[in-house]
């Protein structure tokens, strides 16, 4: 048996691929264009929501820093109350403290004073007895 | 004729590029045959050819804008084919002759010219194309099946024209020595 060329350009002959490839390529081509369409759908959707966030982020920011300012000026009052309410503490605690020393001092002025009289006897008391 | 063909291809182009889609199903219909071929006579897997081929299409759908002609629609298709049927050799591993799949005999033609050809040889034939290395055995599917040039072939492959005609002509060889070594088959005359 001879083997030509021929045989092998017969051997290599084209074939179809079958009955139903067609459709399967052009139901391959619609699924790749409903998924690039749904990406770009999504992109368009992720690029708007970037867009508006864009927009609102200088009043954004401004609220977040009036809320910033508004609990910081709360926390700051808060303190100014405490400090204020330690140095009236203080102060009246001076005053009291003051006070004792008055007292103290007049007290021990007074018992200076006695000791420094000259004495002056003072009539026995006669006991009687009864 | 053929240039009335030619014709009738670069409409369904225009057509398509402007978003028919009949047009382009008439585009895989009209070249399936030549990308299912060469994918199936590389890999002697109808299956992997036919995903091959579902990828070829699926490119071309996406680079039609810079198809300019028939001619280069033929050329994109059977280097798209080519290089992909490769890579997909690649990623499998070596299949011994007698493990590879066979087209069903129905799906045979004879030429219609010439003398009735022996089913058996034929599928012989491809048998042992399947055992060259990938090159070798892509210039012969480019060059029998297509009937490329070796020009032509050396252009699809990026390789010397000179790589090209020694490659075929080894693999001649090859396909000859392949033949006559199977131990207890009839022996069959080289060309």
């Amino acid at each position: 048996m001879h083997f030509s060329e021929d045989d092998l350009k017969n051997a290599l002959q084209r074939k179809d691929p079958g009955p139903g490839f067609t459709q399967r390529v052009m139901a391959g081509v619609s699924q790749g264009e409903e998924a690039k369409a749904a990406t770009q759908a999504e992109s368009r959707k992720r690029f708007a929501w970037r867009g508006w966030t864009w927009r609102l982020r200088p009043v954004l920011i401004g609220a977040v820093a009036a809320i910033a300012l508004i609990i910081g000026g709360g926390l700051g009052y808060r303190q100014y109350e405490r400090v204020q309410r330690e140095h009236q503490q203080a102060a009246l605690a001076q005053q009291e403290m003051m006070r004792a020393l008055r007292i103290t001092s007049a007290k021990l002025n007074h018992v200076l004073k006695r000791v420094n009289e000259p004495q002056v006897e003072e009539p026995k008391i006669r006991r009687q007895s009864l | 004729m053929d240039g009335d063909h030619e014709a009738t291809i670069e409409t369904a182009l225009r057509r398509t590029t402007q978003g028919d889609g009949q047009a382009f199903a008439d585009l895989v219909r009209e070249h399936q045959a030549m990308v299912f071929s060469i994918a199936w006579h590389y890999l002697q897997d109808r299956s992997l050819a036919e995903d091959v081929a579902q990828e070829v299409f699926m490119e071309l759908y996406q680079k039609l804008a810079t198809i300019e002609s028939a001619a280069h629609l033929r050329y994109w298709l059977r280097r798209v084919s080519v290089h992909r049927a490769i890579d997909q050799g690649r990623r499998r591993k070596h299949r011994r002759e007698s493990e590879l799949e066979e087209m069903p005999e129905a799906l045979l033609g004879n030429s219609g010219s010439g003398p009735a050809q022996d089913p058996m040889l034929l599928k012989r034939l491809r048998q042992v194309l399947s055992g060259l290395p990938e090159k070798q055995r892509m210039m012969v599917v480019l060059r029998y099946q297509e009937d490329l040039g070796p020009a032509e072939i050396a252009e699809l492959l990026e390789v010397p024209v000179n790589t090209v005609k020694s490659t075929l002509h080894r693999s001649i060889e090859e396909l000859r020595s392949r033949l006559t070594r199977r131990i207890g088959e009839v022996r069959y005359a080289f060309f």
